[in-house]
């Protein structure tokens, strides 16, 4: 697995460092720390998003102090190189998994953007501000909404200090990948938070009731061997929206939003921005 | 050792109450007879009469015992079934009714995956078979581990009748269950109220219970709405209450309860 975490200098960006950590813990993902400075890549690295990206850093390993880890810690003290138009700061030659720091300049969306394309991330995690607008600070408006509506891959934005207590995740009509199942298997883990499958019902466009109850079944199945209780919903396709708009208040929504995906053709870009703006708590998107 | 019924269809709610059957025989004290009932669409009838009609009931039969079995081998539960399956041809309801009379069951037993509409939940209790039940009806809502239940006292709950049958269903029960009344109001949370507020529902029903030598682990009044009442009930892996008789929040909140369910009259 490789994760893009997209980084600035704000509270937001900190918070998510335990959770993000323990993922990683969990996952034994490949991890690449993105910052994004504003100001041209001529006028040299900033050299405050610089220091802030190493105190991530050692954030991020200082969560496996007394732990197996992965990620090897630096001998001595790090310093960014010059690569391709940016900065970064290699993975220690010791490491098993790769974590990297990288800083690139431009326009913050653009860069996460191509970042995740060129590495060819499975998910990017991202904070942002607290309150009802999941902002990042100084930055295009609706940042974190764009990413998640936007990217090629799967998107986690993290809410500020709320704990994710259930994990709704909505059963998409296509393929069900055996990474996404997982990834929500090791939230459910991480938060020690109860799992709701919805599967989505309705007369047009969807797959036959059997067939989504056989996937459910099967979906089901797969998290009780790994002791993971399941609680099974059906919505209505014309119901589906109120029903998200709800529970986004109550845990973490987790939505397949695919190529081929029906919650991609029923949910509009501006309810992803909506969805990821107004949920109390974090949003997974996943593709 | 009470007597259940339990019906199984080809899907995913009877795949869950297979699988949480199995926990349900241990944890009750219970038998559990199988029955699926095959109902030809009116293209399928046979036009027939005398043999040729019971050789197409046979037929039929024959179908619906290899789907039964199938499911059955599938989930591979940790049952006490009493027999092989038992599979019948004709209306589901009816079909279902005369074998909860006939054999004198004590539980009837399906899965029901809840959804987000409450209509669904209340067809489903209007319904012939669930309105002239001659027993109580457990319906599986979901598969949980029945660690510990709760009994539902609330607006229309005749406390008389609900610990009646529950002394009948849980003598033997092998978890512990709290008491909890559950009271409308729209509140931004779910609010916890002092045990006076239970007012009658909740002292007379600790009383019978006491009189029948049972005690609940805890008793306790929520209020709020429908949804966050029902989603409170996570925690627990059954659920008792008796049937709610018209449209009301107790009935909403029924609706959308996801523990197993066990309705009483």
């Amino acid at each position: 697995m490789r994760i893009l975490l997209a980084l600035d200098n704000q509270s937001y960006s900190a918070g998510i460092i335990p959770e993000v950590a323990k993922l990683a813990a969990n996952t034994w993902a490949d991890i690449t720390m993105l910052g994004i400075q504003s100001t041209n890549a001529s006028a040299g690295l900033d050299q405050a998003l610089a220091a802030t990206m190493l105190a991530h850093k050692s954030s991020f390993l200082a969560q496996f102090t007394g732990k197996d880890s992965p990620y090897a810690s630096p001998a001595g003290k790090e310093v960014f190189s010059p690569d391709n138009g940016g900065w970064q700061v290699g993975a220690a030659p010791d490491s098993s998994k790769a974590l990297n720091l990288k800083v690139r300049a431009g326009s913050a969306i653009k860069e996460i953007m191509a970042e995740a394309d060129q590495q060819g991330c499975d998910l990017i995690i991202l904070g942002c501000s607290n309150g009802a607008d999941c902002q990042w600070h100084g930055e295009t408006l609706n940042l974190p909404q764009k990413i998640a509506k936007d990217a090629g891959c799967s998107v986690l934005v993290i809410k500020e200090q709320r704990p994710t207590k259930k994990i709704i995740s909505c059963l998409d009509q296509s393929e069900i990948q055996q990474e996404s199942l997982e990834l929500i298997n090791q939230i459910v883990t991480l938060h020690d938070a109860d799992l709701k499958i919805v599967g989505l019902t309705g007369p047009k466009g969807l797959k036959k009731k059997e067939d989504t109850e056989k996937q459910m079944a099967e979906i089901q199945k797969y998290y009780t061997d790994r002791q993971i209780n399941a609680w099974i919903k059906l919505v209505e396709k014309e119901g589906l929206e109120a029903y998200i708009a709800k529970a986004s208040n109550e845990g973490m929504i987790a939505l397949w939003m695919g190529k081929k995906s029906m919650l991609g053709k029923m949910f509009s870009s501006n309810l992803i921005e909506k969805l990821v703006a107004n949920s109390q708590s974090s949003v997974l998107i996943l593709r | 050792m009470i007597k259940g019924l339990l019906n199984i269809d080809e899907n995913l709610a009877s795949s869950i109450a297979l699988r949480y059957a199995g926990q349900l025989t241990d944890i009750l004290s219970m038998q559990i007879q199988a029955t699926h009932v095959e109902e030809p669409d009116a293209k399928q009838r046979s036009a027939g009469t005398g043999w040729v009609q019971r050789t197409w009931e046979r037929g039929i039969e024959e179908a619906g015992m290899q789907t039964v079995l199938r499911l059955i081998k599938t989930e591979n539960p940790n049952c006490n079934f009493i027999a092989n399956p038992k599979i019948f041809v004709g209306d589901r309801d009816d079909e279902i009714l005369e074998e909860l009379r006939k054999g004198r069951y004590e539980l009837f037993v399906e899965g029901n995956v809840n959804t987000s509409n409450v209509n669904d939940f209340y067809r489903l209790i209007t319904s012939p078979l669930y309105s002239k039940s001659p027993c109580p009806m457990l319906v599986l809502k979901n598969l949980v581990v029945p660690k510990k239940g709760v009994i539902l006292v609330g607006d229309g709950v005749d406390p008389q009748k609900l610990i009646a049958q529950f002394i009948k269903i849980a003598k033997t029960a092998k978890v512990d269950f709290d008491l909890v009344h559950y009271k409308f109001q729209e509140n931004n949370e779910l609010v916890f109220l002092d045990k006076r507020e239970g007012g009658s529902y909740l002292a007379d029903t600790e009383s019978l219970l006491k009189e029948n030598g049972f005690s609940v682990q805890s008793s306790k009044v929520i209020c709020g709405t429908p949804e966050q009442a029902a989603d409170s009930f996570r925690e627990y892996g059954l659920a008792i209450t008796t049937f709610p008789t018209r449209r009301s929040p107790r009935m909403e909140m029924l609706a959308h309860i996801p523990t197993p369910l066990i309705l009483c009259r």
